[in-house]
């Protein structure tokens, strides 16, 4: 069974994130968990979500406390220090983040791969969000996509067009835009 | 069909299989996407409903006892303070023997205020008369939907199936969605026997005197224990069409398990990850799942836990005074038992208000009971000690 | 059917159910009072002075049934499309939705109903001739009323009239941009039919004698009305441009266009004054209202000054004439003093008190009056007069044997809609002495010769209705002329409703009073015993299942039910 968790700001769209990765690998033939940090969510503040992806059917019910991969939509969140991403992640696990730095800037944050990717600027590109505000849920999933295998980006694209309703083209292109874009640095030792 | 749903959706796409004619209901968190859900789906005419809207929950309900009084099928949904301003109209459902089926989705009742899951309000509707079916996935919430239906028709009994808040209401899951022809052939449109005829008028829920009143609750209690046959029949009868039976409990890895963990809802999910690891350890543990509370199966349950050395009763819900509800309910049904055959039962009291019950939690509880380190009867899990509950301090203060 | 004496609990219902035991339980036996249905008197037509039957009407017509209502209207009222124009309508002011949005527009529906029924398929058929015959003396509105009333109750009737034309005041007192003379004429035709006789151009005491009246019919009934103004009593008011009002209108209104001052004073404050103003104005006189009390007090009409007001008329109120200022044998002002209010005189309203030295001039070449007018007795006995007027009981009856007297020549009601009234009642008077039978000891109400049965003596206020069934409803806007337009012409102001109009506003009426079949007394009825007559209006009570609970009674929006004791 693989853990995720999403970090994000209230608004950037962590839960669709989440729903996304599920309805994708549920294309894949998996069997899902898509849920949101429980309670009231307010815009800009530090939210989570989290998906579990099992070729068995997802029997655990609890929040996630030990993921085996984190999705940071918000480098702020790192940089400004306003949430611990890593508790609980797992040694040689992965941290995908949204930034236009490249990996090498993250490694402080332990023994990880780290995988950078300019989510904003392929979402405003794609005319996603405006620029206080780019939605970057969808590019970065294209990342994800590169980055972990678990999903392809046919099954991605699909899954954005089932999920979100506004231009679900230019989504899925900014989405293969960041398949193609992600920069990744293998924590030692794990080989990728 | 398969679909990556959440649990509010499984119950939408399951109302729309079971074709009801009304839909009267009032928002509320986290039951709302369950009525936006029917809305919208009324609206795009996939529901052939009236939706009634209305401006509280004791309105919704008796919108839904209105128009099943005139034979229609009803719907409604709601949760926590919902549930609670109902109240008057669910005894009056259930007295009036109408069919009608609520989802109510579990929620702390207030204050302080919480919308988080917590089985209290569901089970302080206990004694009203309805059937109550607690479940732990969104494919259970699907199935059981058109299951009360058919249940609920056959014994003129309403049926309010409950679903945690949010980790099932708010949780994407692949899910199978049945076709609506397979939904049509199992549960055919509602007939009832007495219902308002314009053409043979009568009073309806007229005055009874004490010479009559309890020949009808003599009826009712009668209803129930038909009931527990009809769930364990049209259980069966749905496993046969869809592969996914559903019995009044659900066992796992019961057959030689000496310490048996007692729960409902989606933590008796995530047991099942724990038992199988102490199985792996060498400890002979099984789960009891309660699904169908009322009726409760009490003779199931006793034949089920005779002879088992150790039962941990986890209840989301506290009947302050006393124990968890689910641990009074198992004792009772117990009690029959010849003494050399009653396990040795703890209540644990766990995740009120939402908290969090993770596999940790429910390794550390039956272990401590299985090593004897846990040896009150009521255990309130993973909650700050009371250093003066022997002075009255902690009450008062 | 539920089974009454269950032995196994198979044998009840799953819940408490009954389809048999209302009608099972006689609970008529338990009553002590019981409900009734009693049509009681709209506030309406309590005040209605010419017994017009409005709620029934108007039922009829939110009912669809608008030639019933026509029917009902003109059943004992020959002017209602002349009233439905000049009618004060003081119905509208004690109408009880006038708390729910606006009164109804009654006087609108009138004309809507006077016009309708000008067919003469909706003139009520006579009953058999009885051979009596009646003379009216004066072809005014309380005599051709009498005369109708009367012809229809299968009397002869023959009506002397002094003028070329029936109709009285309603020809010569009110203008044509209130009464177009050709719906008086049709009216007046539909009184014909019914066989009533007009000998016209025929003075009582000039033409033929009283006395061969009295010997020639079995009863004679005198509504000559007022005539004359009283004079001004100022010095100057013999110049030939100070003109007695009434005349001077009558003269207007049959087409004359006599050489008058560019400028006139009108005196006085009643409905004359105001039809000479405005018919000063039509005709390109600017006529000055000279007032001696304030607007409040005035006896007009209301509307009908406010229409005067809009036109541009001038008032001066506060105001009495004293003298007529002549200056080269031409009238050149109306010399006037400032009045104030003192206390109330008899008639109720506040007495006018000079002012001392506040004597002014009103520049004018000429001055009408129009202050009260007085009726020509000079025809009848001493004993059949009383100063001014005709001397008469209540009942219309007067010292002399078989001749009775109504309208303002009796009572100086003032209005119509009265006179109209009080034709409608003298009419029942004489009917019952010509048919023998006792004369009745008050004068009998109009309301008394309605079809249908009705409690007179209880009005329906708004008090007396269940609020709770009636919500406000606006009323609607009236059509009227713009005042430009009006000012230079004698074209009918006020614009009558269409049918859909009239319909729309009929249901708005809350038919106080009457039962119009809402069915809500059987709604409630708790023990079935309320069942509506099938082929027939109305609701038949259940005695052995009506238990005298009161809920119908209670619940009737309208009043129209009433507990009455059991007799036993």
């Amino acid at each position: 069974m693989i853990e995720i968790r999403i970090h994000g700001r209230g608004g950037q769209g962590a839960v669709i994130a989440s729903q996304i990765i599920a309805e994708a690998a549920f294309r894949e033939g998996l069997h899902v968990q898509a849920f949101p940090s429980f309670g009231s969510e307010r815009r800009g503040a530090p939210v989570a979500a989290f998906v579990r992806l099992d070729h068995e059917p997802v029997l655990v019910r609890t929040e996630i406390y030990e993921p085996d991969g984190l999705i940071v939509l918000d480098q702020s969140l790192i940089l400004q220090k306003l949430v611990d991403v890593t508790q609980g992640l797992k040694d040689g696990a992965w941290i995908l983040i949204n930034t236009p730095h490249g990996p090498e800037e993250f490694t402080h944050l332990g023994p990880y791969t780290i995988a950078t990717v300019d989510a904003s600027r392929i979402a405003l590109e794609h005319r996603l969000g405006s620029l206080t505000a780019p939605i970057v849920n969808t590019s970065i999933l294209g990342a994800f996509a590169t980055l972990t295998g678990l999903i392809s980006l046919d099954n991605l694209g699909e899954a954005i067009a089932a999920t979100v309703p506004i231009k679900p083209e230019a989504n899925i292109a900014a989405a293969r835009e960041a398949a193609a874009a992600v920069k990744t640095l293998a924590a030692a030792g794990t080989g990728r | 069909m398969r679909m990556v749903i959440k649990g509010n959706g499984a119950v939408a796409h399951a109302v729309r299989l079971a074709r009801p004619q009304v839909i009267s209901a009032y928002p509320i968190t986290p039951q709302t996407s369950i009525i936006e859900g029917i809305a919208s789906m009324v609206a795009e005419g996939k529901i052939d409903a009236r939706f009634i809207k209305v401006e509280s929950e004791h309105s919704a309900l008796a919108g839904c006892i209105a128009a099943e009084s005139a034979g229609a099928r009803t719907f409604t949904a709601t949760s926590a303070q919902g549930l609670a301003l109902m109240h008057e109209v669910i005894h009056w459902a259930a007295g009036a023997r109408l069919p009608i089926v609520l989802a109510n989705v579990n929620r702390a009742m207030a204050p302080g205020w919480s919308i988080w899951t917590d089985q209290t309000d569901s089970l302080s509707q206990r004694d009203t008369g309805w059937m109550q079916v607690y479940c732990q996935s969104a494919q259970e919430v699907v199935d059981s939907v058109i299951q009360a239906y058919k249940v609920s028709e056959r014994v003129l009994l309403p049926t309010m199936v409950i679903l945690d808040a949010f980790f099932l209401s708010h949780t994407y899951e692949d899910v199978e969605v049945p076709e609506p022809g397979l939904v049509d052939g199992f549960l055919p449109p509602l007939d009832l026997p007495q219902k308002m005829d314009l053409e043979h008028p009568a009073a309806l829920g007229n005055l009874v005197f004490p010479d009559r009143y309890m020949e009808f609750r003599r009826k009712m209690d009668l209803a129930h224990q038909v009931a527990l046959g009809v769930w364990d029949e049209v259980g069966r009868e749905w496993g046969e069409l869809t592969g996914r039976p559903y019995g009044l409990v659900e066992q796992y890895r019961m057959d030689d398990a000496e310490l048996v963990l007692v729960t409902a809802a989606t933590t008796a999910s995530t047991a099942r990850v724990v038992i199988d690891a102490l199985r792996d350890e060498g400890v002979a543990a099984g789960l009891l799942r309660l699904r169908v509370f009322r009726p409760f199966p009490a003779d199931l349950i006793r034949t089920i836990l005779a002879d088992r050395k150790k039962v941990v009763i986890l209840d989301r819900n506290c009947s302050f005074g006393h124990h968890g509800i689910f641990h009074q309910e198992i004792k009772s049904a117990l009690y029959e038992l010849p003494a050399g055959q009653q396990p040795e039962m703890h209540g644990v009291i766990a995740g009120l208000g939402g908290r969090d019950v993770t596999v940790e939690d429910l390794r550390g509880m039956l272990m401590g009971v299985w090593e004897g380190r846990i040896t009150k009867p009521v255990t309130w899990w993973n909650v700050l000690e009371a250093k003066g509950a022997e002075t009255g301090a902690v009450a008062m203060g | 059917m539920v089974d009454l004496n269950p032995k196994m609990l198979e044998d009840i219902p799953v819940t408490s159910y009954s389809d048999n035991s209302t009608l099972l339980i006689k609970t008529g036996a338990w009553k002590y009072v019981q409900p009734s249905y009693e049509d009681k008197l709209p506030a309406c037509s309590h005040q209605c002075p010419a017994g017009n039957d409005i709620s029934k009407a108007l039922d009829l017509i939110a009912r669809g049934d608008v030639a019933a209502a026509a029917r009902l209207w003109r059943a004992g009222n020959p002017f209602p499309a002349s009233l439905g124009r000049v009618c004060p309508h003081p119905c509208e002011d004690q109408c009880n939705r006038g708390q729910f949005g606006g009164a109804i527009a009654i006087h609108m529906m009138e004309r809507f109903l006077g016009d309708r029924s000008l067919d003469p398929e909706f003139l009520p058929k006579a009953k058999p001739a009885t051979g009596k015959k009646v003379a009216v003396i004066g072809g005014g509105p309380a005599g051709v009323a009498a005369a109708y009333n009367l012809a229809l109750a299968g009397h002869a009737v023959e009506v002397f009239d002094d003028k070329p034309a029936a109709g009285g005041y309603l020809r010569t007192g009110i203008p044509a941009y209130r009464l177009p003379k050709d719906v008086l004429d049709r009216e007046l035709a539909l009184v014909e039919q019914t066989g009533v006789q007009f000998t016209l151009n025929t003075r009582v005491g000039r033409d033929v004698s009283f006395d061969e009246l009295r010997n020639r019919f079995d009863a004679v009934i005198v509504t000559i009305g007022f005539h004359g103004s009283r004079p001004l009593g100022v010095p100057g008011e013999d110049h030939e441009n100070v003109y007695n009002g009434v005349h001077l209108l009558e003269r207007i209104l049959a087409g004359e266009r006599p050489e008058l001052p560019r400028r006139m004073a009108v005196v006085g404050g009643g409905n004359t004054a105001m039809d000479v103003a405005r018919s000063l104005l039509r005709i390109g006189v600017e006529p000055i209202v000279v007032y001696r009390r304030s607007r409040m007090e005035m006896p007009a009409i209301p509307t009908e000054v406010d229409e005067a007001i809009a036109e541009g008329i001038r008032f001066e109120f506060l105001t009495a004439p004293s003298r007529v200022i002549i200056e080269n044998g031409k009238v050149t002002a109306l010399e006037c003093r400032k009045m104030r209010l003192g206390e109330p005189d008899e008639s109720g309203r506040r007495r006018p008190i000079p002012v001392e030295g506040s004597e002014f001039p009103v520049e004018v070449g000429g001055v009408v009056t129009a202050i009260g007018e007085t009726a020509e007795l000079d025809f009848l006995p001493d004993e059949a007069r009383d100063g001014w007027r005709v001397a008469a009981d209540e009942r219309f009856v007067t010292p002399v044997e078989g001749v009775f007297a109504a309208g303002d020549a009796a009572f100086g009601e003032g209005t119509v809609t009265a006179a109209v009234g009080a034709g409608r009642r003298v009419a029942m008077v004489v009917d019952a002495f010509l048919g023998g039978r006792e004369l009745p000891s008050v004068a009998p109400p109009t309301q008394a010769s309605w079809e249908r049965p009705v409690n007179i003596d209880q009005t329906v206020h708004v008090e007396q209705l269940n609020p709770a069934y009636f919500t406000e409803v606006p009323r609607p806007e009236i059509h009227e002329l713009d005042p430009q337009t009006r000012s230079t012409s004698f074209d009918e102001v006020v614009q009558g409703f269409t049918e859909e109009e009239a319909i729309r506003e009929a249901r708005r009426c809350m038919v106080c009073g009457t039962c119009n079949e809402c069915c809500n007394c059987l709604f409630f009825c708790p023990d079935v015993a309320i069942h509506k007559r099938s082929g027939a209006f109305g609701f038949d009570i259940d005695g052995d299942h009506c238990k005298g609970c009161g809920i119908c009674v209670e619940e009737c929006p309208r009043n129209a039910l009433s507990l009455v004791e059991v007799k036993s």
